[in-house]
């Protein structure tokens, strides 16, 4: 076990120390070597209004996502938990956004979303619910908004997936001692299920925060960052410094201070919700 | 299967795997190991590549030449990972516009005897231009591509109209075809990216005489040429699909396929989409130059993007890499190549553009063909490379684009509303920002 | 009665929810069977007019997908069978040991998700190539159990700390060491959990692009998302090339998924907890 720890600490370890040693640097992306210029590049980003912007639009975009994803994993996990004919296929249903390839699920969507040729807009006008194509990708208000629902279709299963193996394991008879106190379905759910997937869903939610702010192709894949950079978060900002600006050590150090940001996040996440104590 | 036996097999799953890992490290035993990495994937291209390679390959028993195909948009990322862990590829596929920040970072190696062994007064002397910098060539010239806008001879027909000349032409001709929800008038690319940037500001700036930059280097964009630029482009966007400001390279060609727009704007590539999805548009779709503006500077233009072959400097095989772009980029191989995409890909050199077999290929005897044909030749004297665009080689450019300063002018002009003055001002400040770091 | 009208309602409202969450891929492979004049039609074509294979013929043919194909699946097994392996291990050393810094350590794992992958891959890349393991199957698998580790780890620790220590105990006392003891009693209750890490691992590293595009240089090792991706350049897309790989990419992992299902619903009742 040990051995496997330290490959594996090397292997995340490395690339994490040297990329925050980059951040102290002025660098060009194609050079060897860069010259060490201390906080110079924190100290430009603190004071940059876009890397400010970018980091309002990652928080937006994560919490809401996340919260859509754990509402909607959590509540069809509880449907397909049940038993019903058809449960099998309906449940293979479920997963296969996350199962489709980043690349193609965005591209289907986009053509999907397409004012022009779009089945979806083609849909919504010939209910007459709309008098005009929705511009799902092209106004910078609503954009957010399916770069969030392309997000959240993408990753409830994973939510669905985690938490459903939990359901799988509650014994039994907690259900049947509730019943036999009288507990309805929510008094069942509030005392019996959630205490039992608490644990499941600590590091559910926690994974999908951080993952949801470092997440890089599906928010860049569908705009870009635009229009106008309203779905640019940080991510973005890092690659566009590093490959765009070709600037390695600014994008590093804008990597840096999200990673310092979602280390405090998580120590805060560990003091407000403790997971269980070890059973000894 | 009881606990025992499934570890055992795990066990031996694990031993397997790393045995195969292992074994993949191995080597294929050829002398010499070319690694050639290039942008071209389309299927054609990498069929005719992969041809030429064992053309070659057989003509010279002890090379191998490993060919790796990586998606444009990733070019740049491989490329740095491969320095950064000091491997190189042999032979890489560049941008024009790539040339300057390569070469200050002291990536490539001149590639002034593949040009003259090649024949150098061959080449159209522009595209050797936009890749020499500091005195020397670093790219050996391999695909042209221009720009032209397409529209629907049919419409124009019906209507009266005449091929446009000048903006308000142009405009004139858009507002009468522009029938929504029917079909606009014309597909306009305003996402944030290299469609917009190249296609739908720089060429209109300089159609109207303007430019980013002056002689000097420095920046030359808060002039009435560019910001009547972006007033027309605002005029433009207003006959185009709602949509617009999603759309990228790829819109501009769905629109026109999905006969929704009159106009669009796109390189020669659009006919193999036409031809395979819309077969029926070849015959009522006619392409002509951008227009000028009204400015005295105003002129036809069109945006010219080079590919060539450039070697980096820890190239392990840089001499047989340079014979093979030699044994490729000429004769019968050189014309299979511009082949794999039919007209979007253009040769360098004059002797091929008038050569039998180059303009033997089907899709060039269609009407159409020959018309895009000829529209080609005008469109490389009218052209313009953006690193070139005062005439005067432009080494900042590349960074300049890769900020995306332009697409961000026309979105703030279009979508914020925002007057053409202040956006271009807004947009000067970013320019030299840019250029102050690098 | 009541219970069937339950299941009746559960099951409207569930095949209502998978078709809308399903439609995108309906549309995908709809696409994918139809001929290249309908894909752009306006008012769009939900349904071909007239059925096509010739995507698929062209992408077996002209492409080297099968060989894509192979090594996606070589990394991902290999992948999923690391993760696991090592996770249950850590998972099991974390809720049955008691050590200083337990906790610290558990959280430091959770390092890895906090950097954007990007600028991770460069570094890693050069780490890789100067072990000399660039472009082969042991170094991207490694990158990949590396990111898949930390949740599997998290992910077996919360089912590991749901069984309670009696049950091993009760084994001890019937002779069993304490690898058996685990292997016979907590790996049996908790194989849903397994399964779920088994299946994320698996997930991760078949849909991983950024990794395999980074660390496997050569055209013979590419796996299938760089392999798809390739249709797309900036400026074309290879429609129909493109649908068909992804059904054909998407296909087995559905079967996988069901069979594993299957599985599941087996293991629960063969180990469920009964007192």
């Amino acid at each position: 076990m040990v051995p496997s720890f330290l490959v594996v600490a090397g292997l995340v370890l490395y690339p994490l120390l040297y990329s925050i040693w980059l951040s102290f640097q002025s660098r060009h992306i194609f050079s060897p070597t860069g010259r060490f210029i201390g906080l110079a590049n924190y100290w430009t980003l603190l004071n940059s209004r876009e890397f400010w912007e970018s980091f309002k639009h990652g928080a937006i975009f994560s919490t809401v996502s996340v919260a859509l994803q754990v509402f909607l994993g959590v509540v069809l996990a509880l449907l397909v938990h049940r038993q019903f004919w058809g449960r099998t296929v309906i449940r293979g249903a479920m997963i296969l956004p996350f199962i489709i390839p980043t690349v193609v699920a965005i591209l289907v969507w986009k053509w999907m979303l397409n004012d022009l040729y779009g089945i979806i807009n083609h849909w919504l006008l010939s209910l007459g619910l709309f008098g005009e194509p929705v511009q799902w990708l092209s106004s910078p208000g609503i954009a957010m908004a399916t770069v969030i629902l392309i997000n959240v279709w993408l990753f409830f299963p994973f939510v669905l997936i985690t938490v459903l193996a939990r359901l799988q394991v509650i014994p039994v008879e907690l259900y049947e001692a509730a019943r036999v106190d009288g507990a309805g379905p929510l008094r069942q759910f509030l005392h019996v299920t959630l205490p039992q997937i608490r644990g499941v869903l600590f590091i559910v939610v926690l994974v999908r925060i951080l993952w949801m702010f470092n997440k890089f192709d599906s928010v860049w894949l569908v705009t870009e960052g635009g229009p106008l950079g309203a779905t640019q978060h940080v991510p973005i900002f890092t690659y566009l410094q590093a490959f765009g600006q070709l600037n390695l050590g600014r994008g590093a150090a804008a990597a840096t201070l999200l990673f310092v940001f979602l280390s405090l996040i998580m120590v805060l996440y560990f003091h407000v919700f403790r997971p269980a104590e070890d059973t000894l | 299967m009881n606990i025992t036996t499934r570890c055992a097999w795990i066990g031996r799953m694990l031993l397997l795997v790393f045995l195969l890992a292992v074994s993949a490290g191995t080597s294929w035993g050829a002398e010499k190991v070319v690694r050639l990495m290039t942008t071209e994937t389309d299927p054609n291209s990498v069929a005719a590549l992969k041809g030429i390679i064992a053309e070659y390959q057989a003509a010279h028993r002890d090379v191998s030449i490993q060919p790796e195909f990586v998606a444009w948009s990733d070019i740049y990322k491989r490329l740095v990972a491969t320095q950064a862990a000091g491997d190189p590829p042999d032979l890489v596929t560049i941008f024009e516009a790539q040339v300057s920040v390569l070469v200050d970072q002291g990536f490539l190696l001149p590639m002034n005897d593949v040009v003259e062994k090649i024949g150098k007064q061959d080449y159209f002397q522009n595209l050797l231009d936009s890749v020499t910098y500091k005195g020397k060539i670093w790219g050996v010239p391999s695909i042209l591509t221009v720009d032209v806008l397409w529209y629907r001879k049919d419409l124009y027909e019906k209507n009266g109209l005449k091929v446009p000349k000048t903006w308000s032409e142009l405009l004139h001709n858009i507002r009468t075809l522009h029938r929504p929800p029917d079909i606009y008038g014309n597909a306009i690319a305003l996402a944030t990216g290299l469609a917009t940037d190249d296609f739908t500001v720089h060429s209109r700036i300089w159609s109207n005489g303007g430019t980013l930059f002056d002689k000097n280097g420095k920046v030359a964009v808060e002039t009435d040429e560019v910001i009547e630029a972006m007033e027309y482009i605002r005029e433009l966007a207003k006959y185009a699909p709602p949509g617009a400001a999603s759309y990228g390279h790829l819109e501009l060609i769905n629109a026109y396929v999905a006969r929704k727009v009159a106009h669009t704007q796109y390189g020669m590539r659009i006919l193999t989409h036409i031809q395979r999805l819309a077969p029926d548009l070849l015959e009522t779709t006619g392409a002509f130059l951008l227009p000028r503006g009204p400015r005295p500077g105003g002129r036809q233009v069109s945006h010219l993007w080079l590919k060539a072959w450039a070697v980096p400097k820890n190239a392990k095989q840089p001499e047989v890499a340079k014979d093979f772009i030699q044994f490729l980029e000429t004769g019968d191989r050189e014309v299979r190549w511009l082949h794999s995409v039919p007209i979007h890909n253009w040769p360098p050199r004059k002797s091929t553009t008038t050569s039998g077999a180059f303009l033997s290929h089907p899709l060039m005897k269609t009407p159409l063909g020959r018309e895009a044909v000829n529209l080609v030749g005008e469109a490389i004297s009218h052209g313009v490379f953006p690193t070139l665009e005062t005439g005067v080689f432009n080494p900042k450019m590349p960074v300049v684009l890769e900020a995306r300063i332009l697409s961000k002018l026309a979105q703030r002009v279009v979508l914020g509303n925002t007057p053409p003055k202040e956006a271009v001002s807004l947009a000067a400040k970013e320019l030299r920002e840019v250029v102050a770091e690098k | 009665m009541k219970r069937r009208k339950n299941a009746s309602l559960a099951f409207l409202i569930g095949a209502a929810s998978a078709t809308v969450i399903v439609f995108p891929v309906v549309w995908m492979i709809l696409t994918s069977v139809k001929p290249f004049q309908e894909l752009f039609a306006v008012p769009p074509l939900l349904w071909p007019r007239r059925l096509t294979f010739e995507h698929y013929r062209q992408l077996l043919e002209l492409t080297n997908f099968p060989l894509y194909f192979r090594n996606s699946a070589i990394v991902a097994v290999s992948t999923t069978i690391l993760s696991l392996s090592i996770a249950s291990l850590a998972a099991y050393g974390l809720t049955r040991y008691r050590f200083v810094g337990q906790e610290t350590l558990a959280g430091l794992f959770l390092f890895t998700y906090m950097f954007p992958p990007i600028l991770l891959s460069i570094p890693l890349f050069v780490l890789i190539t100067r072990l000399k393991m660039a472009s082969s199957y042991l170094g991207l698998i490694m990158a990949h159990t590396t990111f898949a580790l930390p949740f599997c780890v998290w992910l077996l620790r919360a089912f590991f700390q749901s069984i309670p220590l009696d049950l091993e105990h009760a084994a001890w006392i019937d002779g069993a060491n304490r690898l058996q003891g685990a292997m016979r009693i907590v790996l049996p209750l908790a194989y849903p959990g397994i399964i779920a890490a088994g299946i994320f691992s698996f997930n991760l590293s078949w849909n991983d692009y950024l990794f395999a595009l980074i660390l496997m240089v050569s055209e013979e090792k590419k796996t299938l998302p760089v392999g798809v991706s390739l249709f797309v350049t900036g400026a074309t897309v290879e429609w129909g090339l493109i649908m068909a790989g992804s059904v054909l990419l998407t296909l087995p992992i559905l079967v996988l998924m069901t069979f594993v299902q299957k599985f599941l619903i087996q293991g629960f009742g063969a180990g469920a907890v009964k007192g």
